[in-house]
C-alpha cells in the first residue's frame, strides 16, 4: 500500500530531513512511527501527502508514484487519503455534520441522500451523531478530533494516515481515539500514525517504526515507544582527523 | 456525461450554497467588501456621467462642424438632384441642405434689411448655389471636402480648417482624457476590492489549506469565494445604484442650468443603462478581485 525507496529530502535551505528512508506498509497494516522533534516524521507524512515532493527515491502510496504525480492529478490522489492532523483542523464555521460532507462534497458526491447516510454512518462510527448540528468550538478536543477522524473515513480512504492524533488530549480521550483507530484498521483501512504519545504505542504493542536524523533506525513487529531518549551520538574521535601517536619516553 | 452533468450540477449547488453560508457568516468583511464596492463605483458613476455628458455636449459642438460647397451656375438641375442624392447616400454625411440662387439671395437680403443701399448696389444675382453638408464624424472633415472639390457641378468648397482643427483638438483630448481617467478609475476600484477581499480571504488561508490537503481541486476551492464575490460587486452596485438613481435627477437639473449654452441632453434610459453597467461592473471586479485575492493562497 505504501512503498518507500531510498528517499531523500532535502529542504531549499538545505537541511536534510530525509537522508534515505526504505519502508514498506502492506494493506491493511497498523504502523506507529516515532522519533523526536526533527527526526523527519513530518516531512515523511507530507511526502506519502505529497504536499512536499521527495528530492530523489521513489514514493509509491495507494498505486500512485508520487514522484511521477502531475500537479493537476494531485487532488485526485488525496482524495483517496483519509489524514487526521495534530491541530485537528475542523472548519471552525462548519457544522460538525457540514465538516464530515465537506470530503464528499470535495470528491464528487453522490446523491444528497446519500451523502447524509454516510456522514451519518461515520458521526456513528465515532460516536458524535448526538453532536452533529453542532460548531467545533462548542465540543471538547477529544470530540473535535473524533469529528476530525469521521471526515477522514467517510469517504472510505484506502489509508489512514494521522499526525500526532493524541497530542494536546488528556488520556482518557487519547485512549478513545487510537480505540477508533484501530477499530478503523480492522475494517481494512491501512493505518500510520505517528505520535510522541509513548503510553498509547505500549499500550497497543503494534509495528513501530523510528525514525532518527532521517533515517529508519528501528522497525519491529510489536514494538514499544523504545527505551529513554537515544542517547546522544558519540562525539567524532579526534583521531580520525589528527592520529594520536601515543606517547612513549624514548 | 450524465454523471458529469450531475457532477457539475452538484459543484455548482455546493458553490452556491456555500458562498451564500459564507457571505452571512461572515457578514462584517462581507459588508466592507461591499461598502468598498459600493464608494468605489459611486466615483466611478459620478466620472462616467460627467464624461457622458461630456461627449454630449462634445457631440453638439461637432455637430455645428459643417462644409459648404458653392455650385457653378450653369450646372443643370438634375446633376445638382444627383449630387444630392450620392451625398445622403455617403456614410460621412449626416445631413443636406440645398440652397438655390435664390435662396441665396433671399437670405442675403434677410440679413442686410437695414443696410438697403447696399443691396441696391447689386444688380442680378451674384449669389452661387450651395450644398451644406453636416458630417457624422466632424474627423472626417478633410475626406469630405476632397470628395466635394472632385464633383463635376461644384465651382468650390469652403471649411473652416483650422477653427475645425482647433475644435477637434480640444475635443479629442477631452474624450481620451475621460477615458483614461474612467479607466484607471476601474483600475483603483479592482485594486481596493482585492486588498478588502485578500483580508476576508487571508483569515480564511487554513480553511484553504485544509481543503487541499483533502483534495479539493484548486476550482472547487475557488468558486465559493468567487460567487462570493460576486455577490459583494452586485450588492455595492446596487447601493451605488440606489444613491445614484436617487440624486441623478437634482444634480442633472444642477448640471444643465450651470451650463447653459451648451446643448446637453443625456437620452432618458441613461440612468438605467448606468445601473446596467454599474452591475456589470462590480460583478466582473468582485469576481477578479476574488479570483486575484484566493489565489496566491492556494499553493499548498
Amino acid at each position: 500500500m505504501i512503498v518507500l525507496r531510498n528517499v531523500k529530502k532535502t529542504y531549499p535551505t538545505g537541511k536534510v530531513a530525509l537522508a534515505g528512508v526504505t519502508l514498506g506498509v502492506p494493506r491493511g497494516d497498523f504502523l506507529f512511527l516515532v522519533g523526536g522533534n526533527g527526526a523527519g516524521k513530518s516531512t515523511l507524512l507530507k511526502l506519502l501527502l505529497r504536499a512536499e515532493a521527495a528530492t530523489s527515491g521513489v514514493v509509491i502510496v495507494a498505486g500512485h508514484d508520487l514522484t511521477q504525480l502531475p500537479e493537476s492529478r494531485i487532488p485526485t490522489f488525496r482524495q483517496q487519503i483519509g489524514i487526521v492532523f495534530q491541530d485537528i483542523r475542523l472548519f471552525a464555521d462548519k457544522t460538525i455534520f457540514e465538516n464530515v460532507a465537506f470530503s464528499l462534497q470535495v470528491s464528487g458526491a453522490p446523491r444528497r441522500r446519500k451523502t447524509s447516510d454516510l456522514v451519518n454512518e461515520a458521526l456513528d462510527l465515532v460516536g458524535l451523531t448526538a453532536h452533529a448540528r453542532r460548531f467545533p468550538g462548542q465540543l471538547s478536543g477529544g470530540e473535535q478530533q473524533r469529528a476530525a477522524i469521521a471526515r477522514a473515513i467517510v469517504r472510505s480512504p484506502q489509508i489512514l494516515i494521522a499526525d500526532e492524533p493524541t497530542a494536546n488530549l488528556p488520556p482518557d480521550a487519547s485512549w478513545q481515539i487510537v480505540q477508533l483507530l484501530t477499530d478503523i484498521n480492522r475494517r481494512g483501512v491501512t493505518t500510520l500514525v505517528a505520535t510522541h504519545d509513548r503510553a498509547v504505542v505500549d499500550g497497543l504493542k503494534r509495528r513501530v517504526v523510528e525514525l532518527q536524523d532521517g533515517r529508519i533506525v528501528r522497525d519491529q513487529r510489536f514494538g514499544t515507544f523504545g527505551t529513554a531518549p537515544a542517547a546522544a551520538p558519540s562525539p567524532t574521535p579526534s583521531s580520525t582527523f589528527w592520529p594520536v601517536v601515543p606517547h612513549r619516553a624514548a | 456525461m450524465v454523471r458529469t452533468l450531475s457532477r457539475v450540477a452538484e459543484v455548482v449547488r455546493y458553490a452556491v450554497a456555500s458562498a451564500a453560508v459564507n457571505f452571512w457568516r461572515h457578514r462584517a468583511m462581507s459588508l466592507a467588501a461591499v461598502f468598498a464596492a459600493a464608494v468605489m463605483m459611486l466615483m466611478l458613476n459620478g466620472f462616467v456621467i460627467v464624461v457622458s455628458n461630456l461627449n454630449v455636449a462634445l457631440g453638439a459642438l461637432e455637430q455645428k462642424v459643417n462644409v459648404i460647397a458653392y455650385l457653378k451656375d450653369d450646372a443643370p438641375p438634375a446633376e445638382i438632384a444627383k449630387l444630392q442624392d450620392r451625398l445622403r447616400a455617403n456614410p460621412l454625411v449626416a445631413d443636406v441642405t440645398f440652397l438655390s440662387k435664390d435662396d441665396a439671395m433671399a437670405r442675403l437680403k434677410q440679413q442686410l434689411a437695414d443696410r438697403r443701399d447696399l443691396l441696391e448696389m447689386v444688380t442680378g444675382n451674384p449669389l452661387p448655389a450651395s450644398v451644406e453638408v453636416r458630417l457624422k464624424d466632424a474627423n472626417r472633415i478633410a475626406d469630405l471636402a476632397a470628395q466635394l472639390r472632385r464633383e463635376t457641378v461644384v465651382e468650390d468648397v469652403t471649411l473652416q480648417q483650422d477653427v475645425v482643427d482647433n475644435l477637434l483638438r480640444i475635443t479629442n483630448f477631452a474624450r481620451a482624457a475621460g477615458i483614461v481617467m474612467v479607466a484607471s478609475l476601474v483600475g483603483i476600484t479592482l485594486f481596493v476590492i482585492v486588498n478588502t477581499i485578500r483580508l476576508a480571504v487571508y483569515a480564511r488561508r487554513q480553511e484553504i489549506e485544509i481543503m487541499k490537503l483533502v483534495g479539493a481541486t484548486d476550482w472547487f476551492i475557488r468558486w465559493p469565494f468567487v460567487l462570493e464575490g460576486v455577490l459583494c460587486g452586485l450588492l455595492g452596485a446596487l447601493l451605488t445604484s440606489a444613491l445614484v438613481g436617487a440624486a441623478y435627477e437634482p444634480m442633472q437639473l444642477q448640471f444643465l442650468s450651470l451650463v447653459q449654452f451648451l446643448p446637453v441632453n443625456l437620452e432618458p434610459d441613461f440612468p438605467l443603462r448606468l445601473a446596467g453597467l454599474t452591475a456589470a461592473v462590480g460583478v466582473a471586479i468582485g469576481a477578479a478581485g476574488s479570483y486575484i485575492s484566493v489565489r496566491r493562497f492556494l499553493d499548498v
